[in-house]
């Protein structure tokens, strides 16, 4: 679609601030008589806590304050709070090392890291475990009070895996293994509490989900909901990392209500690497099984997730898993069997993709080893099992809407695949990956609905109050360009209020590629009610009919049969309606998604998401022989959009992901020795630099969708889903080396490369 | 003991007493409250703390400021020539859609700067190495790079004129 | 990450850098570009009670070809040695090592002096100083004395340099007609990292074309940069050509104790001294043709 802003290549509504260093990120706030929190983690990975004496640091002139556990609520919290299994701070034992067991408050950061490191604590050493599959034998040391480290599991299934596999022509098994990678937000998390005199808790933080932390402050700190305020600023990246409350939030609370000034608790980088929770690793047992003709018949998967030592997004993850692993393909017998499993090892959480690049990776690897035993391209057998639009899938789901077959078309022609694929010459070659996520979020919380307001001010700007959380991604420019386009602006005269927990409508957040399609369509809403009003009082001012007016460049213009052209500008209709009509210009618009009554997550999980987008990612590779290094050549990333709301933005979104897909695919992962991070800094935990990215060729298909704003799909986390899978697949393509676990170093490829 | 010094930040001077174990960038940040330089990770490695020194681009988080006495400092503040809102590098990153969450952007259009004051014309590779100490997590920095090709175009004397619309 | 506490010092001249250090000895510590220094000092690795800062002292920045030397000051920033005429077309493989040196940001302040001072076993310039058999100028109340970089690295960290002492200039011998050398780091990324393996080569071809130098420097694979002698021999008094560099390449495997460590294996540190040895060499063969 091309309005006169939807489809247009319009800059974020916030990069001046940004380009010009004016933009105020919460790292950056200071507050009067503000002091520095600083928290002592443990330096075990389990341990018990024999005693822990802190007089040294309370004698320190310039503490303000020290706590520990006696000081805070001990009521055990998690992400879902059936599975709570963490205090604020640790007062019998430690479960990994960084785990929060007492924090300080002083004049400055210096006083405070010197107190910290006053604070003495006997620790009694406990065995560890690092492995979740050495976690899960009988004698493995137990990390909570249960009588196994697996801590949750979740089954789903439909028709007869078993039966199906016998009557397969082809049927191929393995173990694929996936990392624990780390966000590595620019902005570390951090937070500054002010819990003042009249009892109310105001938290300043780069949260992505503030409505649900703050029922998580309220919740852990057991105070009264209506006591607490989360408030964010411009955000220094979030891919997931910032949804669930950190504990730094409710020992800054605490520390700010014992010393009665706001508190400001900031990570070190290497803290950030250590405490702020990375990427499920997965193990993963997959068995797909084929007809001759290539259509596949059945696939099974058992997922171990390694959940470190408490509990966050992971039943989630595990949930969102299955379901794309049901939805990428018709597969008509599946069956899927997923847990998380502790581990002495810092929390995993949500990390774009929830759990879907991970298993994307096996199953797509998976295919290919399929394709090539049956004799096939690993092109043709994608293109003759993906779904179509309108299908109605054997798990349940329904695809509306689905362009997975021209994503394929695009991707194979943009990388030359005919020309390109099984060359064998000089180590290069081309992958495919393939794959399906949601285009709206989840429906986890039995909710998936939102509100914005708009007002129009007498000066001609009309403001929206929407709960859309900017991380970076563009949600404001987003629901700014749609107000505009209903109502006929240039995009200056729209301003976005948001960012704080009292003046913002209840919403979940942004993840799971929710934010356009939820948010923008509660935007639509409200812009199309405002519009209702404005006509209306347009055709009062304008003595007229509401059908003839029209909304265009911020005026509102009555054109009718046998009567002269009539405006009036934005302004003075909302004055006119002000001043004459006693009734300012304000509405308010909601979108809630049609969640079904009787929907049972258990047997109908499928119909966890409201929407699907499919895509499809090649790319060429070249291995150097003698270092094992992989070059990434070229990557074409071909991604369902439903209608583009801003092209540039949408490039923008896939491909970071792609460069993030990269980094989980061939450099990033954290190594751990006895349980600490060794390589906790960007020196030795690799980014890809300007250096490693390669040219990406962005193809955006247009297939609009029922429900999202003008057709619109998200896309925010797709770009990262296909990626490890397309270069495992052109480096199998280029070597004859069949990749099964991430990340794909210089030395496995080396190695390899020599035993061939 | 503190040390008396002079600090020349963008066009203004300012007398501070310091204590010697501050870096540039914490009084940037906290004492002068300039805080569009900002702190990635303390140990050089990210670039977001990029300021120019002399003419030259370098990691404020490693730098002590009583080493800077005397010495010409452009923050991101000091970027846009007076009288403008952006510069043509702060312009084209908005227009290119380099920025996403924005906290290593100062960073790199300081970067950018260093490498167009002295080379004007960079290739593609060479705009690519002279930004690789500045990591950036949400856009892929191929739309930087391209940011960064269309503002040194826009900085050639004869196309001045066309950039003001 | 803050820093330690510490007071500082700003001479302005060789002489006052020769008493504060003579006074303090070694609580004192030498600062240039700071980008060890100050990352190991907030790392809480080191805490001097004392940083001399040596970048005010104009003599320590000067660059003059001299006598058929380049003599670079310790405070010539790794910036500054990339853009150095002199240095690229006398001792090319020294722009290479310079150019190869962590990331823009970090090259505009790092300096010749600090990346040799700081003695860390995977630094850039040290293999190709060696290679050409350079010569450090170490100064202090005592006066001078010259030292050859194969004798400068003690261990990890530490160097011949007493603590009253600072690195005031390097020295390296303009290479003779028929010599050339190569320099190749190998990282993870291709910039801003730390190196897994490098190497530097420099050979010497006589009338003959028979090579009656060579030298080949490995880093990362022991506490200090390590000259490769194997290697050295099977060079020595032989016709280049690649099946020779090949050999030179694993006898250079065997030069070397590379550990496991997060960065990689010994393993395969030691196939990439083979790798990069080869590589080195045809480079400087390259050079060396040209030089003739």
């Amino acid at each position: 679609m091309k309005g006169n802003i939807i489809g247009k290549r319009i800059p974020r509504i916030d990069s001046v601030p940004k380009a010009t260093g004016t933009a105020e990120y919460t790292v950056d706030l200071k507050l009067p008589g503000m002091i520095y929190g600083k928290i002592l983690r443990s330096p075990l990975p389990h341990a018990r806590i024999k005693s822990l004496d802190v007089s040294a640091a309370e004698a320190l002139p310039g503490v303000c304050a020290v706590i520990t556990a006696a000081d805070v609520p001990m009521g055990k919290f998690s992400f879902f709070q059936w599975l709570a299994d963490k205090t604020i701070f640790s007062s019998d034992k430690v479960r990994y090392v960084g785990d929060e067991v007492a924090a300080v408050a002083a004049i400055d950061a210096d006083t405070a890291e010197k107190a910290i490191e006053l604070i003495q604590v006997d620790y009694d050493p406990l065995p560890a475990v690092f492995e979740t599959e050495e976690a899960m034998t009988a004698d493995a040391p137990l990390i909570h009070d249960q009588e196994s480290n697996i801590g949750f599991k979740v089954e789903r299934h439909f028709g007869d895996p078993d039966n199906a596999f016998e009557s397969c022509d082809f049927v191929v098994e393995g173990c694929y293994k996936t990392d624990r990678v780390a966000h590595c937000c620019l902005e570390v998390s951090n937070c500054v509490a002010s819990w003042t005199p009249e009892g109310r808790l105001s938290i300043w933080t780069n949260a992505q989900a503030p409505h649900t932390q703050r029922q998580e402050v309220a919740r852990i700190l057991e105070i009264p909901l209506q006591d607490v305020r989360i408030i964010n600023s411009h955000m220094g990246g979030g891919f997931g990392s910032k949804l669930v409350m950190d504990m730094k939030l409710p020992i800054a609370a605490v520390l700010s209500k014992k010393t009665g000034r706001p508190v400001k608790i900031q990570n070190t980088r290497a803290e950030e690497f250590s405490t702020a929770k990375t990427r499920y690793g997965y193990t993963m047992y997959v068995k797909t099984g084929a007809k001759k003709d290539g259509t596949l018949q059945a696939r099974t998967v058992r997922v171990i997730a390694d959940n470190g030592a408490y509990h966050d997004k992971g039943p989630a993850t595990l949930n969102f898993s299955s379901m794309m692993f049901a939805t990428l393909y018709n597969i008509p017998n599946i069956h899927y069997e997923g847990m998380v499993v502790y581990t002495n090892k810092q929390m995993s959480t949500a990390f774009r993709g929830f759990g879907n690049p991970q298993l994307t990776f096996a199953c797509e690897v998976q295919l290919d080893e399929l394709a090539e035993k049956i004799g096939m391209d690993p092109v043709e057998i994608r293109r003759i099992n993906a779904n179509t639009p309108g299908q109605k899938l054997q798990c349940g789901a329904v695809v509306p809407t689905c362009g997975l077959r021209e994503c394929i078309e695009v991707a194979a022609q943009n990388i030359a695949w005919k020309e390109k694929y099984n060359r064998k010459d000089k180590l290069r070659g081309v992958g495919v990956a393939n794959m399906v996520h949601t285009a709206a979020g989840g429906r986890y919380y039995g909710y998936n609905a939102t509100d914005s307001f708009i007002k129009v001010a007498d000066d001609g700007t009309v403001s929206i109050v929407t709960p859309g959380l900017e991380m970076g991604q563009g949600v404001h420019t987003v629901v700014a360009m749609i107000v505009a386009e209903e109502l006929g602006l240039d995009m200056k005269s729209v301003k976005v209020l948001s960012n704080d927990t009292d003046l913002t409508p209840y919403d979940l957040g942004s993840w799971g590629s929710r934010a356009t399609f939820v948010v923008g369509n509660a935007a639509l809403a409200t812009a199309r009610e405002a519009r209702v009003v404005i006509i209306e009082t347009a055709a009062k001012m304008l003595d007229t009919k509401p059908e003839f007016i029209d909304l265009e460049n911020g005026m509102a213009v009555a054109r009718g049969p046998g009567m002269p052209e009539k405006s009036v500008s934005m302004g003075k209709l909302a004055a006119y309606a002000i001043n004459n009509m006693k009734a300012p210009i304000s509405v308010k618009g909601q979108w809630a998604d049609d969640i079904p009554e009787d929907w049972d997550i258990k047997t109908e999980f499928v119909k966890n998401v409201r929407s699907f987008a499919f895509a499809t990612q090649t790319c060429e590779v070249e291995i150097d022989k003698d270092t094992g290094e992989v070059k990434v050549l070229k990557f074409v990333a071909a991604h369902e959009t439903g209608t583009t709301m801003n092209e540039m933005l949408a490039e923008g979104q896939i491909e970071g992901a792609v460069m993030q897909g990269i980094g989980f695919t061939l450099m990033e992962s954290m190594t751990l020795d006895n349980g600490r991070v060794v390589n906790d800094g960007f020196l030795d935990y690799k980014l890809p630099t300007f250096g490693e990215q390669p040219e990406i060729d962005v193809q955006l298909i247009e297939t609009g969708d029922p429900h999202g704003p003008y057709g619109a799909k998200g896309i925010g986390e797709a770009g990262l889903v296909p990626t490890a899978a397309a270069l495992a697949n052109a480096i199998y393509n280029a070597s004859g080396i069949r990749v099964t676990e991430l990340p794909i170093t210089r030395e496995f490829m080396l190695n390899a490369l020599r035993e061939k | 003991m503190k040390h008396e010094i002079t600090l020349k930040v963008n066009n203004d001077t300012y007398s501070l007493a310091i204590d010697p174990w501050r870096t540039l960038n914490d009084v940037l940040r906290e004492d002068l409250n300039l805080t569009g330089t900002k702190l990635g990770c303390g140990s050089g490695d990210c670039g977001a703390c990029t300021v120019i020194v002399d003419g030259r681009s370098i990691s404020s988080c490693l730098t002590l400021a009583v080493e800077m006495d005397q010495k010409k400092i452009m923050t991101i503040e000091g970027l846009a020539p007076s009288g403008e809102e952006l510069h043509p590098i702060q312009e084209s990153f908005v227009e290119k859609g380099a920025i996403q969450c924005g906290f290593c952007t100062p960073g790199m259009e300081l970067s950018a700067y260093n490498l167009l004051s002295q080379n004007p014309h960079p290739s593609e590779k060479e705009i690519r190495e002279s930004l690789s100490g500045n990591l950036c997590r949400c856009t892929g920095y191929n739309k930087i790079v391209e940011a960064i090709a269309e503002s040194a175009d826009k900085m050639k004397p004869k196309k001045k004129k066309g950039r003001k619309k | 990450m803050l820093l330690p506490k510490f007071k500082f010092h700003e001479p302005k001249t060789e002489q006052e850098a020769c008493q504060i250090l003579t006074e303090y000895g070694d609580k004192a510590r030498p600062i240039a570009g700071g980008t060890d220094l100050v990352v190991n000092m907030k790392k809480k690795l080191m805490s001097p009670e004392h940083v001399v800062s040596l970048s005010r002292i104009a003599s320590l920045k000067g660059l003059q070809k001299e006598n058929g030397f380049v003599k670079i000051g310790a405070c010539f920033t790794v910036a500054d040695m990339i853009e150095a005429k002199d240095i690229r077309e006398n001792v090319n493989a020294l722009s290479a090592g310079a150019a190869a040196l962590g990331s823009p940001l970090v090259r505009n302040l790092a300096t010749i002096g600090g990346n040799l001072g700081s003695a860390r076993p995977a630094a850039d310039l040290p293999p190709p100083l060696m290679a050409y058999g350079a010569t450090l100028i170490l100064k202090s109340g005592k006066g001078k004395r010259n030292i050859a970089i194969d004798d400068f690295f003690k261990s990890p960290g530490t160097t011949e340099c007493r603590p009253d002492e600072f690195i005031a200039e390097i020295q390296v011998l303009t290479p003779p007609a028929g010599a050339g050398a190569g320099y190749i780091n190998l990282g993870a990324r291709k910039a801003q990292d730390c190196n897994i393996v490098n190497v530097a080569s420099f050979i010497c071809l006589n009338k003959s074309g028979v090579i009656d130098t060579a030298r080949v420097i490995l880093g990362c694979v022991g506490p200090v940069h390590l000259r490769a002698p194997a290697a050295e021999k099977i060079l020595m008094g032989e016709k280049p050509d690649k099946v020779l560099f090949r050999q030179a390449a694993d006898a250079a495997k065997t030069d070397c104790l590379p550990i496991t460590d997060f960065r990689g294996t010994g393993e395969y540190k030691r196939a990439m001294v083979g790798v990069l040895t080869q590589r080195t060499l045809e480079i400087a063969l390259d050079e060396a043709k040209k030089n003739n």
